[in-house]
């Protein structure tokens, strides 16, 4: 056998397990739904993917205590950047199938009418497609699977987003959706083509000692076209602006688990690409005259105006939207603005903190979306205005979602104020005050709209006589689940900035390893 | 319990949260009788914290357990929960558990949902003595914004006409000032590694090297000015404060115009001059004239408003305006003064809004010129209103004339043309309280009003007990003075260029 | 830096030549032709079949979903057929992978069968 052909089996496909049985379970989930007849409920698939993603998410766990490692030519890396963001993943798709379930069940929005999803397998089965290119985006050492990933993920999305054929602003979501992220991945792979015409290589690793010898070797100037497209192909899938015009529509056409999906998963996603990518690419770089390293000097500036641009704009067109679904998406452009702050004020806790912002906001925004979802399907409508008397209908629905809201206002004792407060740290630490000023004083300005729907909460009567909200229990279960994580961060956010300081070790991202 | 006696006193409304999420809606008059038992937890605690407080000796009851640390690379910087109670910050939570008991009994003409109003006026309570209790900047600013949210509410839903729209501006004013407050806190925990009281205000005296430039502590005092500011409220800054006080249902006024003013003047005495006493003193001058101006407008703009409560408000901005006169003297006298005057505000602004609420709930109005004669109907009522309004006044042996007695006499050692001026703005107060009280309680009764219930015993017995405060303080200004003495002292020795105490 | 600018000369070369080539042989043309034009010549079809109607035919979407299904199989094709040759080289494993790769299309295929692409109604 040919030296170069290496045995199959040779690899440790162990490193690998997580998204081997999230594939496996996604494929049995096709085959079973092929396999039933028309008629059947399809919920039960959704509790074989839910299987799968406790499974994978033991497996990952059990790989972030063991030595980091890497398979395929170091085209895969499993380290604990990797490990941190799947973790993330899997707990964002875990409640996104929780919510999805709820939805074609009995009296969900998706149950019927005009909203209805018939295709119900490729529901459950989708958001883990997804899921696993997401994860395969957190582990890729290489442009090539760094792309696959970031595809595998984009085209579930596209799909999940058009579920409910017969809505209108759904097809018109999706569509939209498909053009734009058609048109960032093109851009992605632009950007990443100049990586490989610097460089000469495909690995990640490789890419950053080439694009350091391009860069002092005259072709500067690439190496910034190439930063430029990459980080517009990242702000598309961070839905940060000015790339950010799908997301207020695509938020509302999907159906709301999905949209909880994007916010979290797929956000995060783009995020472990922005790491991963132009961390290791770009890290090394230097201005030749004084050795500051650009990262550091130069190109945050650019991504600090994009995350400046996508506090002030999600922040204010939020002001001004009334259906909730909207006011959300503009809040997760603010948030994607938020999240971008610690990158562009790099220090070593860049990984920490977006880790924690990530986790505190998985928990805000997944409660957030499961009482929007509650509250939609029982008044039919996401206008502001189906949350009027909540608080008189069903208190502790109207508590939790104070909660989260008060936390994505970024208010104390909730994960939301920590995670703040944990970003300011860098931005002021590295003296970016105008950054600074620019995220506290948006903040502020969140507080309006968070508060509209607070005021009509508490404030505004609904009809009288209305009998509560009806909670499934699984959408319980999320928001419990939030809700306890959201109050949990906030008081006791110790446990948790110890482990990402101390279990993870993030470093691991720019080790070379050994065969 | 002498270790946790400041945990205890600050969480103990939280009891009363708790005891009334078990009450049925519909049994008023139980969960009335909760919510105002458990604001007199904490009262009893206070005063148990009064008696056990040592005058000379500082800081006190001082408790510290950690909390979270914040981990940068290999180290971690603490954050710590730290409370304690020095001459400065006991007459503030004295004050804040007298009127936040008085304004619960006073919730009488509350109706509506009153389980929700008796839970967010705990936490309301929580928020504020957290605010005077906390040692660590962390802490404080936590407690600080913690006061917005209940006080959104208590604005938004049992407010007057327009409340909502006075919710939300109280909401972004003070949200403003908190991130401006979070932006300088931030700083200094960058710059000094730690966020108690005690270590920042060492870490930026003593340290060999200076931790701030001149500049930066010239922008971070000017950040921490504007964020109390807005709070104080001192003039371009106060107009959220007129809507809240017109809006806001009587005794929430009188816990925002008694209390939460309050919050402000305390964080420019404790961090701003505490930190930054170099830059302060720099800056006396135009403190002090910013303070001028927020007299003399107050002043001017309350001798010409139609609104009872709108008169009250423009007559707290006057009054805070001489907060920060005796803040700008720099010197023992002007700051005792100005906690004096905070405090006998705090005292009188709830008597007045306690007395407007009670006339409002007779008469449907507050409007100066729809009232009159009401000394006729209700002579223990008007009585009260004129007593009150001699105390804000300045009427010797009420706790007005003191406080400001004190703060110009601290001014005219320093700025004496400024002081002089200033004076006018006592002058002024007379002329409109004056005007706007006498036009209520005497004069010609209006048709409509004749005939009104006087103030029932309930309603009097809160006013009694403010107003025994106030003459309390004016006749043995030493129940205060003696707690203040040590704190203001170590405030005015930090300060430079000072020969002796 | 040198090297990748020339490398865009010759990109650049090669655009020219491939603008001058059909402009010169179509222009050269133009002058050796004779020109004598009728209507019969003008018509889009010399069969002498008038077309009517829009040129904007709507086609059925399934055409576009056979087309779907065709060029993954085609691709398949492509990917089997440098296994076949080198199937002795590559061994058992490589057969895994390629029924591993089979099986997953098969999927697709049973998938698109069930969805009812294939039938014409």
């Amino acid at each position: 056998m040919d030296e170069a052909v290496k045995n199959v089996l040779d690899w440790n496909w162990g490193a690998m397990a997580p998204e081997l049985v999230i594939l496996g379970a996604a494929t049995l989930m096709t085959i079973l739904d092929l396999l039933l007849p028309a008629g059947r409920d399809r919920r039960p698939l959704a509790w074989l993917g839910l299987a799968g993603i406790l499974v994978a998410a033991f497996l990952v766990w059990r790989n972030v205590q063991a030595e980091p490692t890497h398979i395929l030519y170091d085209m895969y890396r499993v380290d604990d950047f990797a490990n941190a963001f799947k973790l993330v993943f899997l707990a964002g798709a875990a409640f996104a199938l929780l919510l999805a379930v709820a939805d074609v069940g009995p009296g969900g929005e998706a149950s019927s009418g005009e909203k209805a999803i018939r295709d119900r397998g490729e529901y459950f089965y989708l958001l883990l497609t997804g899921l696993l290119g997401a994860m395969m985006l957190a582990s890729a050492a290489d442009l090539i699977v760094l792309f696959v990933g970031l595809e595998v993920l984009a085209l579930s999305s596209y799909i999940l987003v058009a579920l409910r054929r017969q809505y209108l602003p759904a097809v018109e979501g999706a569509f939209k959706y498909v053009v734009n992220g058609g048109i960032a991945s093109a851009i992605t792979l632009y950007g990443m083509s100049f990586l490989y015409g610097l460089t000469g290589s495909t690995n990640l690793l490789a890419v950053g000692e080439g694009l350091r010898d391009a860069y002092v070797s005259g072709n500067a100037y690439l190496v910034y076209v190439a930063f430029f497209f990459l980080v517009v192909g990242v702000a598309f899938k961070i839905a940060a602006a000015p790339f950010h015009m799908w997301a207020p529509d695509v938020y509302q056409g999907a159906p709301t688990p999905v949209t909880a999906f994007l916010a979290v998963v797929s956000k995060a996603a783009g995020f472990a690409l922005l790491l991963r990518l132009l961390l290791t690419a770009f890290l090394g770089l230097a201005n030749p005259l004084d050795g500051s390293p650009l990262l550091f000097s130069e190109l945050n500036v650019y991504v600090g105006a994009v995350a400046a641009a996508s506090m002030i704009i999600g922040n204010t067109v939020a002001l001004r939207q009334t259906n909730v679904k909207r006011m959300m998406a503009y809040s997760s452009i603010a948030h994607a603005g938020y999240l971008l702050v610690p990158f562009a004020s790099l220090t070593t806790m860049v990984f920490s903190q977006m880790m924690f912002y990530l986790v505190a906001y998985l928990f805000m925004t997944m409660g957030a979306f499961a009482v929007i979802q509650l509250v939609a399907r029982d008044r039919g409508s996401e206008d502001l205005r189906a949350f009027a008397g909540l608080f008189r209908r069903s208190p502790l629905l109207a508590l939790a979602m104070t909660l989260f809201l008060l936390s994505l206002a970024g208010l104390p004792l909730t994960a939301g104020f920590i995670g703040k407060f944990y970003l300011f740290l860098s931005a002021v630490g590295r003296e970016m005050y105008a950054l600074a000023a620019i995220m506290v004083l948006t903040s502020v300005v969140s507080f309006v709209y968070y508060f509209a729907v607070i005021r009509q909460m508490f404030l505004r009567t609904g009809e009288e006589g209305d009998p509560g909200v009806r909670v499934p229990p699984t959408v319980g279960t999320v928001i419990a689940l939030s809700a306890a994580a959201t109050v949990l961060l906030g008081l006791l956010p110790d446990p948790a900035l110890d482990l990402l300081a101390h279990t993870f070790n993030f470093s691991e991202m720019f080790l070379p390893l050994a065969e | 319990m002498n270790g946790h006696l400041l945990t205890f006193l600050t969480f103990s409304p939280l009891v009363g949260v708790l005891a009334l999420l078990f009450v049925p809606r519909g049994q008023t008059a139980l969960i009335r009788a909760i919510g105002v038992l458990a604001t007199f937890v904490p009262l009893v605690l206070s005063l148990v914290l009064y008696a056990r407080f040592a005058p000379e000796g500082g800081l006190q009851f001082a408790e510290k357990a950690r909390w979270f640390a914040i981990p940068v690379g290999e180290v971690a910087f603490p954050i710590e929960y730290e409370l304690g109670v020095d001459g400065l910050s006991l007459p503030l939570v004295l004050l804040t558990t007298i009127v936040t008991a008085v304004a619960a009994v006073a919730s009488m003409h509350i109706r509506q949902n009153l389980k929700t109003y008796f839970a967010c006026f705990l936490l309301l309570e929580v928020g504020m003595l957290g605010v005077f209790t906390s040692q660590n900047l962390f802490l404080f600013f936590l407690f600080f914004e913690l006061t917005l949210i209940p006080m959104f509410f208590l604005i938004s839903k049992w407010g007057y006409l327009e409340r909502e729209q006075a919710a939300l501006h109280f909401l972004v004013y003070n949200g403003v000032g908190s991130a401006l407050l979070l932006l300088a806190i931030l700083t200094l925990f960058v710059r000094v590694g730690d966020l108690s009281f005690v270590r920042v205000a060492e870490a930026l005296h003593q340290a060999p090297i200076p931790v701030l430039s001149d500049t930066a502590a010239l922008v971070l005092f000017g950040l921490l000015l504007v964020a109390f500011g807005v709070k104080l409220p001192l003039f371009p800054f106060h107009t959220w404060m007129l809507r809240v006080h017109v809006q806001a249902p009587p005794p929430v006024v009188m816990l925002h115009s008694g209390i939460q003013l309050k919050m402000g003047a305390y964080g420019l005495l404790r961090m701003g001059v505490g930190f930054f006493p170099e830059v302060a003193a720099k800056l006396a001058t135009f403190l002090a004239a910013w303070g001028l101006v927020n007299v003399l407008y107050g002043a001017v703009l309350a001798l010409v408003q139609r609104d009872l409560k709108r008169v009250f408000a423009y007559s707290s901005i006057s009054h805070m305006g001489i907060v920060l006169l005796g803040l700008a003297a720099m010197n023992e006298t002007g700051f005792t003064g100005a906690v004096f005057q905070a405090v006998s505000h705090g005292f009188i602004s709830a008597l007045l809004f306690l007395l407007v609420g009670v006339i409002w709930e007779r008469t449907g109005t507050s409007t100066v010129t729809e009232m009159g004669g009401l000394a006729k109907s209700m002579p223990v009522a008007s009585g009260m209103l004129l007593a009150a309004a001699m105390a804000s006044l300045g009427l010797p042996g009420m706790s007005g004339f003191l406080s400001e007695f004190l703060a110009f006499l601290g001014l005219f050692r320093v700025q004496p043309v400024l002081a002089a001026v200033g004076a006018v703005g006592i002058v002024l107060a007379a002329a409109y309280l004056l005007r706007a009280v006498l036009r209520t309680t005497f004069g010609p009764t209006p048709q409509p009003l004749a005939g009104l219930r006087d103030a029932t015993a309930a309603e009097v017995t809160p006013m009694l007990v403010l107003l025994a405060f106030i003459v309390l303080l004016g006749v043995w200004p030493a129940v205060l003075g003696d707690v203040l003495h040590h704190a203001v002292q170590t405030l005015a020795a930090a300060l430079p260029g000072r020969i002796g105490g | 830096m040198i090297e990748y600018i020339n490398n865009y000369v010759l990109v650049s070369i090669f655009v020219l030549l491939g603008l001058l080539l059909p402009v010169a042989a179509l222009t050269l043309g133009r002058f050796l032709r004779p020109h004598r034009p009728t209507p019969e010549k003008g018509k889009p079809y010399e069969s002498g079949v008038e077309p009517t109607g829009s040129s904007w035919v709507r086609y059925n979407v399934r055409y576009y979903l056979f087309a779907l299904l065709f060029v993954i199989f085609d691709v398949e094709t492509v990917f089997l057929y440098p296994w076949a040759v080198a199937y002795n080289q590559l061994g058992l494993f490589a057969l895994v992978e390629v029924l591993i790769f089979i099986a997953l299309l098969l999927i697709g295929l049973v998938y698109a069968w069930k969805k009812k692409v294939l039938t014409w109604t």
